[in-house]
């Protein structure tokens, strides 16, 4: 079969597009990941074993399967839990994001655990010995402190699912992998089309690994002790 | 000292914002139906399957059912929004109240019937075998033994089933295909249409077609199960788009040719 | 101030107080020292629960140690200074000093601020306000972290090993500005191996060792006529 590369230069529009829904798409699910994966971070660690093991059966179950299978089981599921009779419009944006954001609080609430127990324990002994509450000790001395140190790891996970996102193709939401399988069923041209989308997400994964060294940079400045 | 400030602020702002692009789109993704007054017609369909539902250059959806729903709903008074899934996710789509009705050049069949309300039929198709043009199938019993791919779902994989085979199942038809082009498999079995289209797209591309002897196989619209008010509905706008000659125009716009009795 | 009645602590197996009977007045500067692994800075560390003893009973300021209210209005009471100074890393030296007062007294800002300038003028530091801690010297780190603890208004202080992890030129200056507050009246336990420091400010010397206390006593008069032969080893060897 000849290389049509026609077909893939004049889609690049489509592609934009497409590329500009992944990155949105990612983002939400993250900003969700991380206000669920900081909840997830401090439940993991609290004293209460209800409260632990809750957390650990929620980031196990979230990290121990595939995000395929999450993604059809909120697609499916969602809508009984709310009770909708009729779908929402756009409805599989709605369940993908909320899968892959539940999908990275998980990874994430590994991240911040990590993030809060590399601090040196001296900090919240020296935060509590000045009669801070354990919740004071975490706000103004633990948290700010790990969150410059997760910023690394937190670019990796946004990368990671930034590329995982190309699954939420199989519930139809037309990031970048669905318009280039769409597009080959118009064109039937699917080397060049699916390099062209290879070559999209590189480039989106490289400028988001190099904004995230230079983050890292910047924040490590003041780390020094 | 600013330093560190101004980084907190940006962490901050940067969460802020994102938090309100995730109520935004929380808001319009989750919007309700817009009022009866304004009939929306929500169809499902997977637009993988040239010429009857695929994307255009600017993204549109076009295709022989894409315009078939358009003057369907133009008749009957309906604003049609039409939005994609892979085909195996349409029916049970349509049964959670996704959408209203699905047009993916779907073929009625017993099984289907079940779970879907089903128009009238308004196209004839049938199975063709693709294979490469050195190829020594010739006829339907030649497939046996063979590596055959089909789409997932579809008539084609119903009928190599027939044949006591396990086809290779493939999300889309190009896929398979382009399986075939590469020596993956020997033949392809799917819908007459979409075999000749993509001929017709990729002259030189070494793949040929034998018609075999499948049993002709019938199109419908699906509907949700006991929705006979809008399968009346539309069945009456069949009829009429054939009687003035509206299908008839569709018909030759995508297949070059008059509209054969069914 | 502080009252410790029969004291004991273990790690898993490992038993580190073997029941501590203690008493610390007011204005009283009580210096503990001993041997690495005796268990004075558990000892130290069990007067404000950053360890939970196993069995005993602290009373501090005629609080008893026994429920979470009373752990932390006990820390409020009771400033502590560690060997590895603990300074928040992310926030200036002024910053650090404010923190505790505002966030837990309640302080309002101006005064919190008002307040904590006079401490780091108190340690020598007022020009060094607007630092973060890694720009600063060991000694200066530990000036700051004091001037925190001093910052909730503690009626007592403990120091654990505050000068073990500095370069020697700079002891000496951690060293005057714990001289001046022994001098104001502050009720302190000292854990330390500065034996000047014991003999010159120390109103009384606690000898520990195997987690126990071994010896007590005036500072001028143990360092001259130690008893416990245990005592006697671990000064010649010191001093």
């Amino acid at each position: 079969m000849d290389l049509n590369w026609k077909s893939a230069i004049d889609s690049i529009p489509i592609l934009n597009k497409a590329a500009v829904l992944t990155l949105e798409l990612t983002a939400v699910a993250v900003a969700i990941g991380v206000v669920i994966g900081l909840l997830m971070a401090l439940a993991r660690l609290s004293k209460s074993k209800v409260v632990r093991a809750a957390a650990i059966g929620y980031i196990d179950f979230f990290r121990g399967t595939p995000l395929l299978v999450q993604i059809f089981l909120v697609y499916f599921l969602a809508p009984k839990i709310f009770h909708w009779d009729t779908l929402p419009n756009n409805y599989q944006y709605f369940a993908g994001v909320l899968a892959m954001g539940l999908n990275s609080g998980a990874y994430i609430a590994e991240i911040f655990r990590a993030g809060i127990q590399s601090i040196d324990r001296g900090q919240s002994e020296a935060a509590r010995s000045l009669g801070m509450a354990h919740s004071q000790s975490m706000r103004y001395v633990i948290l700010p402190q790990a969150f410059k140190r997760v910023i690394p790891p937190l670019g990796n996970e946004f990368i990671a699912l930034l590329k995982d996102s190309s699954l939420l193709s199989i519930i139809a939401i037309q990031e970048l992998f669905y318009s280039g399988k769409i597009i080959v069923g118009r064109t039937f041209q699917p080397i060049p089309m699916y390099i062209t989308v290879a070559l999209y997400y590189l480039v989106m994964t490289q400028l988001i690994s190099q904004w995230v060294s230079y983050m890292e940079r910047r924040l490590g400045k003041n780390d020094i002790r | 000292m600013k330093k560190t400030k101004s980084v907190r602020f940006t962490g901050v702002a940067l969460l802020l914002v994102s938090l309100f692009v995730m109520t935004g789109c929380g808001a319009s993704t989750v919007s309700p139906s817009p009022a009866q007054s304004e009939k929306i017609l929500k169809v499902g369909t997977d637009p993988t399957f040239a010429p009857f539902e695929f994307k255009d250059e600017k993204d549109q959806l076009t295709g022989f059912d894409s315009d078939l729903i358009k003057a369907i709903g133009e008749d009957l008074g309906y604003t049609v929004k039409v939005e994609s899934a892979s085909f195996d996710g349409l029916i049970p789509s349509l049964q959670a109240g996704k959408y209203d009705a699905v047009i993916a050049a779907m073929t009625i069949t017993d099984e289907r019937a079940q779970n879907v309300l089903f128009s009238d039929k308004y196209l004839m198709a049938t199975q063709y075998i693709a294979t490469k043009k050195d190829s020594k199938i010739k006829t339907v019993e030649d497939l046996k033994g063979k590596k055959v791919g089909v789409q997932n779902s579809t008539t084609g994989q119903m009928v190599v089933e027939k044949l006591g085979m396990t086809p290779n199942k493939y999300d889309t038809v190009p896929d398979a295909i382009t399986d075939l082009i590469n020596g993956g498999l020997d033949a392809v079995v799917a819908d007459s249409p979409v075999v000749l289209y993509f001929i017709k797209q990729n002259p030189n591309a070494d793949v040929q077609y034998i018609k075999g002897d499948f049993p002709k196989e019938y199109y419908g619209i699906a509907l949700k199960l006991g929705n006979q008010e809008l399968d009346d509905k539309v069945n009456a706008s069949l009829k009429k788009l054939r009687e003035n000659g509206k299908y008839n125009e569709i018909y030759k716009k995508w297949f070059n040719e008059e509209t054969p009795k069914i | 101030m502080i009252s410790v009645k029969n004291l004991h602590k273990s790690f898993g197996k490992l038993e580190v107080l073997k029941g501590i009977d203690c008493q610390v007045q007011e204005s009283e500067v009580v210096v503990v020292i001993g041997p690495s692994g005796s268990g004075k800075s558990t000892f130290l560390r069990c007067l404000n629960k950053l360890e939970e003893p196993t069995s005993g009973e602290i009373i501090v300021d005629g609080i008893p140690l026994d429920s979470e209210i009373n752990v932390n209005a006990i820390r409020r009471e009771v400033g502590m200074v560690f060997q590895r100074f603990n300074l928040f890393p992310h926030m200036t030296a002024i910053q650090n000093v404010v923190l505790a007062p505002q966030i837990v007294r309640k302080t309002n800002k101006a005064e919190a601020r008002k307040i904590g300038l006079e401490l780091l003028e108190k340690v020598g530091l007022s020009d060094k306000a607007d630092e973060y801690p890694d720009r600063l010297s060991g000694g200066q780190q530990q000036r700051v972290a004091i001037a925190r603890a001093l910052a909730m208004k503690p009626k007592i202080m403990l120091f654990d090993e505050t000068t073990s992890a500095l370069d020697p030129e700079m002891v000496g200056e951690v060293l005057a500005v714990m001289k001046d507050l022994a001098r104001e009246g502050m009720t302190m336990v000292v854990v330390t191996h500065e034996m000047g420091f014991a003999r010159e400010v120390g109103d009384r010397v606690i000898f520990m060792d195997e987690g126990i206390i071994m010896e007590e006593g005036e500072p001028n008069e143990m360092f001259a006529h130690p008893q416990n032969p245990r005592t006697q080893a671990f000064l010649s060897k010191i001093l």
